[in-house]
């Protein structure tokens, strides 16, 4: 291969202006085709071919499988469903004509206003691994090559091109990069680098990152490609940092990366480097690939996943005298108040929106769910006719939250001009509902005995100021494109209730991290999300891993011991209800007798079980030792504390939900 | 139920509304699939309809929505009143066969109020009016639709409306068939003692079934349904024919003489033959032909003057406008209107006053 060809090698092929045009002509749309990168058809090297996700394939318009987002995803905690939920997106992608699925965004939402929280699973980093890497795996079963993004410190919109992050080397260690190395060490063959400043330099070009961490200590042996557009600044830098990939078009490497290496500010063996990673993967990937047919596009197999994830992943938080699920045989005329209802709640219109054939709205999915009711919507604009309708209905239901313009990717205030939207970025104002919406919820609710909240939304929101004013309150996160039918189903009782919450909801918005959305700086403390709240010894309004069920189940007969590399609780779990349903039981280890400050406990297993009514299970939950592991910032490394650790199994994180026990290391 | 008496203007295809000025003498329980705009131009006139009648004062507006079964009635007072018939195609999009749009357009309720107040609806309608008169022969048919469209964007933009959604593939429209059909079947067959009987066996549908499809689609049961069909045969043979009362009896098929008598006269408030003597619900006939008339030329006056109050109004509209949060927008809608005003002074119109 001559250096001109392992040049072109590292770089897209998208011409800018057709980028452009992408995003503004009508019928098209940002990645409507695969954009291309790099390939050598002398050699007969395919080129990457990058589709973008993470709720689907972006490609293409009316046709691929619009999956809930992928926080509703991690709030299923089910990785077999998200491994068949990737092998679903890789057929998608293959079948768009890509072969490169950046759809694996395991960025920690370190704060919940994080505009993009919704194209990630929650705020732990154990659960963000596990998930993520079952996605990521799934996609590489069927021989498309994962993207894993954004590496890294990427939890900040509207500053993503400006700020520089930075925090300790435990912070750095513990907290922010555990994920991305399980994605690694499970095989991820790509990574992005994100559009922050780690410490001074931009990570797409961020030799700390991507050549000291990435390639060398964690072995990591795919390629790295950048950011769109924005994400390295310096041909020589960014070459010599450890980036593999300029993407989507030739702008700083081609013939500036040819220059560079003549001119020895980048060195001949950086470029053979990088050619080696991008045609090793491909040819890796090109072996064997099942090809995909373009019926595989929105199939009746691939809706049906995303559905069962819609399912699995709504979360039950309120449930006042088991209002819910509602009778269909009682109930005659049911009301859905807020707009959204009306709405296709499908989230982002960023870089992650997929276009599929339809999309059943909240209220569609509701009035399928029960066709001998009389389902009336109305906007809830007018507060008095909002009042006559719920005192005049048997139950009635609230479809509130946000959409694009609350929440979202940001490029610039600018945006706005182009489409009359204003461009979402981070919930800089409020983590609450809108007033409207709080008012609406305040003044009817308490009118109907059977008063229900749908929450739309990406990450946490806030419900003091509401939540006593309704019976049951749901989270539908986006729930994708069946998200509707499985809102109806869950109402109705069709389907029992069994996501848990990714995130912890605190009482007030002052408990969660400081944090300056508009910034050129941004420090990250160690603690974040329910970790801190727990340090701090403040309760939540919800605690994480929370979520009801229409049944009831009961924990007993625990034991928790070490075997071999791994710590284990066991237990059993019984359905103590009347309904058949799943439970999401959980694993924490506590680090009380840490001679180092530590978090009080910290997740480190899960596991979904179905029992029928009456049920009981034997569970046992494992955790490799490796992963209670703190980093030392003496000896550089990863170490194990040997001291007794607590160790609970239970169904939330709240002591309530917990039975526990210890273990010595 | 062509209970209307009514002057009708042709428009043609070009337009989906069927535009008429008239006097209110009685139009008895009905109901058509099309929404009705109903403006007063003069007097009032009793509206009876579900939640609660009321009477529509000039200068008010109501809008019947598509299916709502209601009466009117003349008051002491003589009326005029415009009437808009807007096609309910309007209000659905290709795939929503199975949502109906219920609005709460009442200018004579305090609840409900859109959120620009009644006044751009009462001079949009009047404006509709003006253009379909019959001293404007030769209507632009796209100056109507743009006044027609400007008028739905209003409803949907600043009115209270709710949606009632049927479950996926269910076809409202299929449902208005099956129920033309068997209102129709109803009417032809009312005379016969188990008609309600024969009904369900000839649809295939149970009592339950057809019981709950009536009083989902036009508020009333099969019963009532019968009884209203039943007493209307009656009343047009009480009215209009000398048929001895016994045998109106016997074809009404409501019941023996006593039932008869007793429902007759909660409906009416009349015996049968009070009501034959009277030639029908009220006495005003005559004055009604006389109407159409005179009355033109008042109509096209009450009609500019509804346009023209919006000169003392517009400062208080744009007050109330700026406190939406949508205040771009009501802007326009102001606009909208202002050029209404000059649309009324077209060469033709103004001819004939």
């Amino acid at each position: 291969m001559t250096l001109e060809e392992k040049v072109y090698l590292m770089s897209g092929n998208q011409d800018f202006q057709e980028l452009c045009d992408d995003c503004t002509l009508p019928g098209r749309h940002y990645n409507h085709l695969p954009y291309p990168a790099g390939g050598c058809q002398r050699l007969g090297v395919e080129d990457l071919r990058f589709c973008d996700g993470p709720r689907g394939v972006v490609c293409g318009t009316g046709k691929s499988t619009c999956f809930p987002v992928t926080m509703l995803r991690g709030a299923t905690f089910d990785t077999a469903l998200e491994r068949e939920i990737g092998r679903a997106m890789a057929r998608e992608v293959k079948a768009s004509g890509g072969n490169l699925f950046a759809g694996v965004c395991i960025n920690l939402p370190y704060h919940p206003g994080w505009g993009r929280s919704q194209e990630t699973y929650g705020e732990e980093s154990f659960h963000l691994g596990e998930m993520g890497s079952a996605l990521m795996e799934g996609v590489q079963d069927e021989q498309v090559i994962a993207c894993v993004k954004h590496f890294a410190f990427n939890q900040m919109e509207i500053s993503r091109f400006q700020v520089d992050i930075d925090c300790d080397i435990r912070t750095e260690r513990e907290v922010f990069l555990p994920h991305f190395k399980k994605c690694v060490d499970r095989g991820a063959a790509c990574v992005m680098a994100s559009y922050n400043c780690y410490q001074g330099d931009h990570c797409g070009e961020n030799a700390y990152l991507l050549r000291r961490i990435l390639k060398q200590e964690w072995g990591f042996d795919g390629f790295v490609i950048s950011d769109f557009g924005w994400g390295i600044s310096d041909t020589a830098k960014a070459a010599n940092g450890g980036m593999d990939v300029e993407m989507p078009s030739t702008v700083l490497f081609g013939e500036h990366l040819l220059q560079a290496v003549r001119n020895g500010s980048v060195p001949e063996s950086a470029i053979d480097e990088a050619a080696l990673r991008v045609v090793r993967t491909l040819l890796t990937f090109a072996q064997d690939r099942p090809p995909a047919r373009e019926s595989v596009l929105g199939c009746k197999e691939h809706i049906r996943l995303a559905l069962q994830a819609a399912r699995e992943g709504i979360t039950l938080l309120k449930n006042r005298d088991g209002v819910l699920p509602l009778n269909r045989r009682k109930i005659k005329k049911l009301v859905v108040l807020g707009a959204l209802a009306e709405e296709q709640v499908i989230g982002d219109h960023g870089s992650s929106q997929v276009f599929p054939p339809y999309v059943v709205t909240p209220l569609q999915g509701i009035a399928n769910a029960a066709p001998g009711v009389d389902v009336i919507y109305y906007s809830g604009e007018n507060i008095g006719h909002a009042k006559d309708l719920a005192r005049q209905a048997d139950a009635v239901i609230f479809v509130v939250g946000y959409r694009c313009t609350d929440e979202g990717e940001f490029v610039s205030e600018d945006m706005s001009d182009l489409d009359g939207e204003y461009p979402g970025g981070d919930r800089t104002e409020s983590l609450g509902l809108h007033p409207k919406d709080v008012r609406m919820i305040q003044e009817v609710g308490p009118l109907n005995p059977q008063s229900t909240v749908f929450l739309i939304g990406g990450n946490m929101i806030l419900m003091e100021d509401w939540k006593d004013s309704v019976s049951a309150i749901l989270m539908a996160y986006y729930p994708g494109m069946e998200g509707g039918t499985a809102m109806g189903e869950i109402l109705f009782g069709d389907v029992n209730p069994s996501g848990k919450l990714p995130y912890v909801v605190p009482v007030r918005a002052e408990d969660l991290p400081p944090i300056q959305w508009r910034t050129t700086h941004q420090h990250y403390e160690y603690y974040h999300g329910y970790a801190r709240l727990e340090k701090q010894g403040i309760a939540p309004s919800l605690p994480y891993g929370f979520g009801l069920s229409y049944t009831t189940f009961a924990y007993r007969n625990p034991v928790f011991r070490r075997e071999g590399d791994s710590v284990v609780a066991e237990c059993d779990l019984t359905n103590t209800g009347t309904r058949d349903g799943a439970e999401v039981s959980q694993l924490y280890v506590g680090f009380s007798h840490s001679a180092v400050d530590r978090p009080v406990k910290l997740l480190r297993g899960f596991t979904r079980t179905f029992l029928k009514a009456g049920e009981t299970r034997h569970l046992e939950i494992r955790c490799p030792v490796e992963e209670l592991q703190w980093f030392n910032p003496e000896t550089r490394q990863m170490e194990l504390e040997h001291m007794e650790y607590e160790l609970y199994i239970g169904a939330s994180s709240a002591d309530r939900d917990l039975l526990w026990g210890s273990c010595v290391l | 139920m062509e209970s209307y008496v009514y002057e009708a203007i042709e428009h043609g295809e070009r337009c989906p509304v069927n535009v008429f000025i008239t006097s209110i003498e009685i139009s008895r329980f009905h109901w058509h699939y099309d929404y009705e705009l109903m403006l007063v131009l003069k007097g009032s006139v009793a509206v009876n309809t579900l939640p609660a009648p009321f009477v529509l004062k000039a200068g008010q507006i109501y809008l019947f929505n598509s299916t709502q079964v209601h009466e009117l009635r003349k008051t002491e007072e003589d009326n005029i009143c415009l009437f808009i018939q807007i096609t309910s195609a309007l209000f659905r999009g290709k795939s929503e066969g199975n949502r109906r749009f219920q609005f709460y357009l009442n200018s004579q309720s305090e609840s409900n109020m859109p959120a620009i107040g009644y006044r751009p609806f009462i001079r949009q309608a009047a404006a509709i009016g003006l253009l379909s008169t019959s001293t404007n022969p030769n209507p632009n048919p796209y100056r109507l639709q743009s006044k027609l469209y400007g008028l739905l964007a209003d409803l949907f933009e600043f009115g209270v409306y709710d949606i009632h959604q049927s479950a996926a593939g269910r076809d409202l429209q299929q449902d208005a068939t099956t129920l033309l059909n068997i209102i129709d079947y109803i009417r032809e067959n009312s005379q016969e003692e188990t008609v309600l009987e024969q009904l369900y066996k000839h649809f295939g549908m149970s009592e339950k079934t057809v019981y709950r499809f009536l009083k989902d689609n036009i508020g009333l049961s099969a019963r009532e349904l019968l009884l209203e069909c039943r007493l209307e045969k009656a009343k047009y043979l009480l009215q209009f024919t000398d048929k001895p009362i016994s045998f109106v009896v016997d074809v009404s098929g409501v019941g023996g003489e006593n039932t008869f008598y007793r429902v007759f006269k909660k409906s009416t408030g009349l015996t049968p033959l009070e009501y034959r003597k009277r030639g029908g619900p009220t006495s005003g006939r005559s004055e009604i032909k006389g109407y159409l008339q005179y009355s033109t030329s008042e109509a096209v006056m009450l009609l500019k003057k509804l346009c023209a109050e919006d000169n003392n109004d517009e400062m208080h509209q744009r007050t109330a406008s700026c406190q939406h949060p949508a205040g771009q927008t009501d802007c326009e809608s102001d606009d909208l209107g202002r050029k209404s005003l000059s649309d009324v002074g077209q060469p033709g119109l103004s001819g004939t006053l």
